[in-house]
């Protein structure tokens, strides 16, 4: 396949919000914050072994790994599975879930991530394993919402809804683990 | 395939706890789609045939539906219904919200099938409570037979007040799951006869 139409293949069909028959809705979605207790040094030592599998290519402009770094390592199978815990405690009815795909991200000084959401996934979370005071935020532009990332903490919302990473003005790493659960 | 459904899940739970706790944390300006098409007079013969066949499955009324509810595996019995979950499926694939790639670039379209369809009569005093039917993709409602006077189908959380469509026969409206919806009281004095359905995705 040549660069063209590679480029034809993505972005074919409309994003959510640019969908032709969109109605604007003015509606409220959980944004769920947890402190949780996992392998932080493990998984920084995973995630930095990794490198940048993804070469900057997703919508994460910054070093990624591989999307299915739980098939592979148990420790990112215990953040999906924290996940569950939090999303089970807060989804309206008892569903049975699992965690689809599960990736780390280290942000340097001047990466960031483009709007982007998850659908057609139940829930995704952002998992923060180090971050510091003044790291920058995980965005929802429909909401007009920036929550700021603490180590340790988890951040959990339905996959279809809108975020971005702005601009990394820090000198320090910010590393993350994020995935997205599905129905089983 | 789930083996939870979203209708599963309303009526144990009562219904509307979804639109109770679930909308009550970070609100959001939000662009969600609405996609229509209109399907022929004969499927519509034998749709209500089907639902009248079938009958009311939920005397109990434990739904957000106070009306004639039939179960909600009707496409499994009724050819009728099959054929409007394929045409469902068909305008919800193509109006997919998100471009899924194979790691070399390739497209990998996200396939759906049919969760659950179930029809509704609804006579004059019945309504419908505003509910989701999360955690499905997409949802659908059908016009079998209405008037344009009858009771229409509202998206309550529109920018601007309440989004109303009225129902027209043979008119086929594709939304996603979790955008909350509900049908005020019927005032006509004939039957409104509709039917609804949920899709979820075929994970690989």
């Amino acid at each position: 396949m040549g660069l063209k139409e590679l480029a034809a293949s993505v972005n074919r069909r409309p994003e959510l919000y640019r969908h032709p028959s969109s109605e604007f809705f003015h509606t409220k979605f959980p944004i769920i914050k947890e402190r949780v207790s996992l392998d932080d040094e493990q998984l920084i030592f995973i995630i930095r072994g990794s490198g940048d599998t993804q070469r900057h290519q997703t919508n994460v402009k910054a070093n990624m790994t591989d999307w299915f770094m739980q098939k592979q390592h148990k420790e990112f199978q215990e953040v999906g599975d924290k996940a569950i815990e939090i999303a089970k405690k807060n989804s309206p009815f008892d569903i049975e879930m699992k965690l689809f795909d599960c990736w780390g991200a280290i942000y340097h000084k001047g990466d960031w991530t483009k709007t982007h959401d998850h659908w057609p996934h139940v829930w995704s979370f952002v998992y923060y394993t180090k971050c510091v005071h003044g790291d920058a935020p995980l965005r929802f532009p429909d909401a007009e919402l920036s929550v700021y990332p603490n180590s340790g903490e988890m951040i959990l919302f339905p996959g279809w809804i809108r975020h971005n990473v702005p601009e990394q003005t820090n000198d320090s790493e910010r590393i993350i683990v994020a995935g997205n659960l599905t129905q089983v | 395939m789930s083996n939870k459904s979203a209708l599963h899940n309303l009526v144990a739970n009562n219904n509307n706890m979804f639109h109770e706790e679930f909308t009550a944390k970070q609100a959001m300006h939000y662009d969600l789609p609405r996609m229509t098409k209109f399907l022929s007079d004969e499927l519509n013969d034998r749709l209500e045939s089907a639902i009248k066949d079938a009958g009311d499955h939920f005397e109990g009324r434990n739904t957000s539906a106070s009306c004639l509810m039939t179960r909600w595996d009707m496409h499994e019995y009724y050819d009728s219904f099959a054929e409007l979950s394929e045409a469902a499926i068909t305008v919800a694939e193509s109006g997919a919200l998100a471009v899924r790639t194979h790691p070399d670039g390739t497209e990998n379209p996200i396939k759906l099938y049919q969760q659950e369809s179930w029809g509704l009569i609804y006579n004059k005093g019945h309504s419908c409570k505003a509910h989701t039917h999360w955690p499905s993709v997409w949802s659908y409602t059908y016009c079998v037979k209405a008037c344009p006077e009858c009771a229409p189908f509202q998206m309550a959380n529109a920018t601007g007040g309440a989004y109303e469509i009225a129902p027209r026969t043979g008119q086929l409206i594709v939304f996603p799951s979790w955008v909350s919806h509900a049908v005020p009281e019927h005032t006509c004095d004939h039957e409104r006869i509709m039917i609804s359905g949920n899709l979820d995705v075929i994970w690989d």
